[in-house]
């Protein structure tokens, strides 16, 4: 049975990226990529510059994510680059063909871990690609490294920005259901969150989604003290493009919830 | 000099870049940039120099890169504390340093190290420095440029264009310089995020469309630059893929043997490591394929076997079918094989020090007497030990009177003047490394060694020996070959070191010798030498 988006996307990030692709902006760029031939120049550098792992050099990954593509439907397995990276874990690049670029301390760390593990991580990027993400996070991109080549004026582009960083903050919500529905395994979910933030025996000692669940006190704390609704988080959430931790977790926990009284018939 | 490896491609790029007249105004504006600040002196002061005395192991390998490559004057090298498994040249052509970062001293092999230096040093062989640095500062570089836009947008390309045929010719450099084009895809693979193997490079090579020329607009040259530039490692996979067409290239065979045949992946013998048994492979494939068969021998002797390093060094040093005439490679295979003690090494170039051997190695009669008896005492050859008995030698009532007044006037002397006769010398009971020692230091086998001062290496070589032996001083200062000085000509000695645990260096008849850290007691032989000149020539002392 194959893991449709309408299970697992987020409502807001759904409406927003329908905005984001569709924004008359958003569309003049893509034409703007076809005329000048940028997907072929882009790829090349991908193909000339990075790594691209496959079954000799990668078996568990590529395993992995072939069960990933099948779990959620996606004909065409992506290519996936390796990055030498100390600080990035992985994300998906592309313009018209998506791919992934996974960082190598990362991929260590997940090779180290349970296969499940290494199944939810690259689940929630497939199920992100089958929510349509590549195409908002190449814009993201087009904007942050080239918005001077870009042939739209720049407080134009600021609209389409806005609404890019809107999206980026709640997409990994997303991206973290499509990891649950993947795995069916709560604690596996919230680890895979939190790997590659935290050591792997910190994360261990965590003892994550259960009922010693080391981090949920902090969750809690930050929820209960407005979360992202309070004003000095409002504040520093616009100076940051990225989910917060707690905030996703929690919505997790209640995604996890809500699957379980589905599979219970409630 | 190496014989050119320059890319063909490179070749052409450089001289569009030669004739563009913005290319000629930008370097002259950064050559002045250059000289004016102090950016390359500070980033000397505060990482660390590598030179024999502070990192002989290092500095020994950098010196083999540079001359493998043709080098002759190598450029300052630096240790940088850095994580990122790179090395960078910066300054200009002419006045530039290397930087290494400290991470690929801890991870990298020698092979790996060598590899790492040989690129650096192909880019200062064929004047890159400058061009290089150029790209790195090009956002401050375009504002010089007086009528910027178009001119500034063309200069930029070409000089994209031109690095990356760049790393390609210094790709080869590090090939050459490690004997293999294994140890550079090892480099690259583990900088762009994942060691291969040579398994795993094939399988990420095969999936790579050609290289292509893009045809790109203003727009895509941009996002082109943007992009590159902003990569650690720009065009890793190409550079791989160039690198191992042209290591197994008719080319490549022809001019850079080591080369070919050293890059064992290309004929599955990765992961070969019994030399005696490559070695024997060798013989049974000599008249079936004389290409696998020398493949058979490189590996052989890249493991460390004796027989393969005196073979493949003859091999070199006359020429042979299938392989050019290298003298420099096979004196160097020669004298592995020599350190190693193969009787027929020594008798080799006992012969090569009777004629000479051009500028590579001067003719030396009594180093080649020396050889001919070594090897003639070892059953190789005819010559004798008639060399030997020919040399006066310290008594032993006059070594003994000597090794007690040494432990009367040092406290702590070595333990082991307390527990033997001094006419027995040395022996394995007392100093365990001794056998090695005589077979590194060319000791004949019936000479008494008393004293010795040494260090090794984690392979088990020595990087520094001095012995005190019956007839003279044997020494080997970590490069060359191991020289000795009879007693008869001993004409003077001293030690030059001021304060205690300092540096000392050792001057046999006023030439130095060698220079090391002096261990507890301090200057120990350079002591006892200073005395035995005494016993020998008091009158002259």
């Amino acid at each position: 049975m194959i893991i449709m988006p309408e299970q697992y996307q987020l409502e807001e990030d759904s409406r927003l990226i329908e905005k984001i692709v569709n924004h008359e902006v958003a569309v003049k760029i893509f034409d703007w990529i076809k005329s000048e031939h940028l997907d072929e120049i882009y790829n090349t550098v991908y193909d000339s510059s990075f790594l691209r792992l496959n079954d000799t050099v990668a078996p568990a990954l590529m395993q992995q994510l072939r069960r990933a593509c099948e779990l959620f439907g996606l004909e065409e397995v992506p290519p996936v680059y390796v990055l030498r990276d100390f600080d990035d874990t992985i994300s998906i690049g592309g313009i018209s063909t998506p791919f992934l670029i996974i960082a190598d301390r990362y991929l260590e760390m997940l090779e180290r871990e349970r296969p499940e593990l290494l199944l939810g991580v690259l689940a929630a990027q497939v199920g992100a690609i089958q929510a349509g993400h590549h195409r908002g996070l190449i814009l993201s991109w087009l904007l942050s490294s080239v918005a001077s080549q870009l042939p739209i004026p720049g407080f134009i582009l600021g609209a389409l920005d806005g609404l890019i960083n809107d999206w980026k903050r709640c997409r990994l919500f997303t991206c973290d259901r499509a990891m649950y529905l993947a795995v069916r395994d709560y604690p596996l979910a919230l680890r895979g969150i939190l790997a590659g933030t935290v050591p792997t025996d910190i994360l261990d000692n965590m003892a994550l989604g259960t009922k010693k669940d080391a981090y949920q006190a902090q969750v809690r704390t930050f929820m209960e003290n407005g979360a992202l609704d309070g004003l000095i988080n409002m504040a520093n959430s616009f100076l940051s493009d990225t989910s917060w931790l707690p905030p996703r977790c929690h919505a997790l926990e209640e995604f996890a919830n809500s699957q379980r009284r589905v599979s219970n018939g409630c | 000099m190496a014989a050119d490896f320059r890319h063909e491609q490179e070749r052409m790029a450089w001289g569009l870049l030669e004739k563009n007249s913005v290319v000629r105004f930008v370097v002259d504006a950064y050559q002045e940039f250059v000289q004016d600040l102090t950016t390359n002196a500070s980033a000397k002061g505060r990482n660390f120099p590598v030179t024999q005395e502070t990192a002989p192991r290092l500095y020994r390998l950098y010196r083999l890169a540079a001359e493998r490559v043709g080098v002759s004057e190598p450029v300052p090298l630096y240790l940088q504390m850095e994580y990122n498994l790179q090395a960078k040249t910066a300054g200009t052509d002419g006045d530039c340093a290397i930087f290494v970062d400290s991470a690929c001293i801890e991870q990298y092999s020698d092979t790996r190290l060598l590899a790492l230096f040989g690129h650096e040093l192909a880019h200062i062989r064929y004047g890159h420095v400058r061009m290089l640095n150029i790209n790195e500062m090009m956002d401050q570089v375009l504002t010089w440029i007086p009528f910027g836009g178009v001119a500034a947008e063309t200069f930029k390309a070409t000089l994209l264009e031109w690095r990356r045929f760049a790393d390609y010719t210094a790709d080869r450099g590090a090939a050459i310089a490690a004997g293999s084009a294994d140890a550079v895809l090892q480099n690259l693979s583990q900088s762009m995020g994942r060691e291969l193997d040579s398994e795993g490079v094939d399988a990420v090579l095969r999936e790579v469309p050609d290289e292509k020329d893009l045809k790109m607009g203003v727009t895509g040259t941009a996002l082109f630059q943007i992009m590159i530039n902003s990569i650690q490692v720009p065009y890793g996979v190409w550079r791989m893929k160039q690198l191992k067409q042209w290591c197994a290239s008719e080319t490549c065979r022809q001019t850079f043997p080591t080369v070919y045949y050293g890059t064992r992946s290309g004929f599955g013998l990765e992961d070969a490591d019994d030399g005696a048994a490559l070695y024997e492979q060798f013989r049974e494939m000599w008249e079936k394929n004389r290409k696998r068969a020398l493949a058979l021998l490189h590996a052989a002797a890249d493991c460390g076997n004796m027989r393969a390093n005196t073979r493949l060094g003859r091999y070199y040093l006359n020429g042979m079918d299938g392989l050019r005439k290298d003298a420099h490679n096979g004196l160097l295979l020669l004298r592995t094989a020599a350190l190693a003690g193969d009787p027929e090494a020594w008798y080799i170039l006992a012969g090569c020090f009777e004629t000479g051997c051009g500028s590579l190695l001067p003719q030396d009669s009594e180093r080649s007497a020396w050889l001919y008896c070594l090897a003639a005492s070892s059953g190789y050859g005819e010559g004798g030990d008639g060399n030997l008995r020919q040399l006066p030698a310290i008594s032993p009532k006059s070594m003994e009177s000597l090794m007690n007044w040494f432990t009367e006037n040092f406290y702590g002397g070595p333990a082991i003047f307390n527990e033997l006769a001094p006419a027995e010398g040395l022996n394995s009971d007392c100093c365990p490394d001794i056998d090695a020692l005589r077979t590194w230091l060319w000791i004949p086998g019936n000479e008494t060694v008393y004293m010795t001062e040494f260090d090794m290496e984690q392979n088990g070589g020595f990087c520094r020996a001095i012995a005190i032996a019956a007839t003279g001083i044997y020494v080997f200062d970590g490069q060359g070959l191991p020289f000795r000085l009879p007693w008869k000509k001993l004409k003077s000695c001293r030690i030059d070191a001021r304060k205690k645990g300092e540096r000392v260096t050792l001057f046999l008849n006023e030439k130095p010798l060698c220079s090391y850290n002096a261990k507890p007691p301090e200057r120990a032989v350079g002591v006892m030498l200073v005395k035995i000149r005494k016993i020998l020539n008091p009158q002259k002392s």
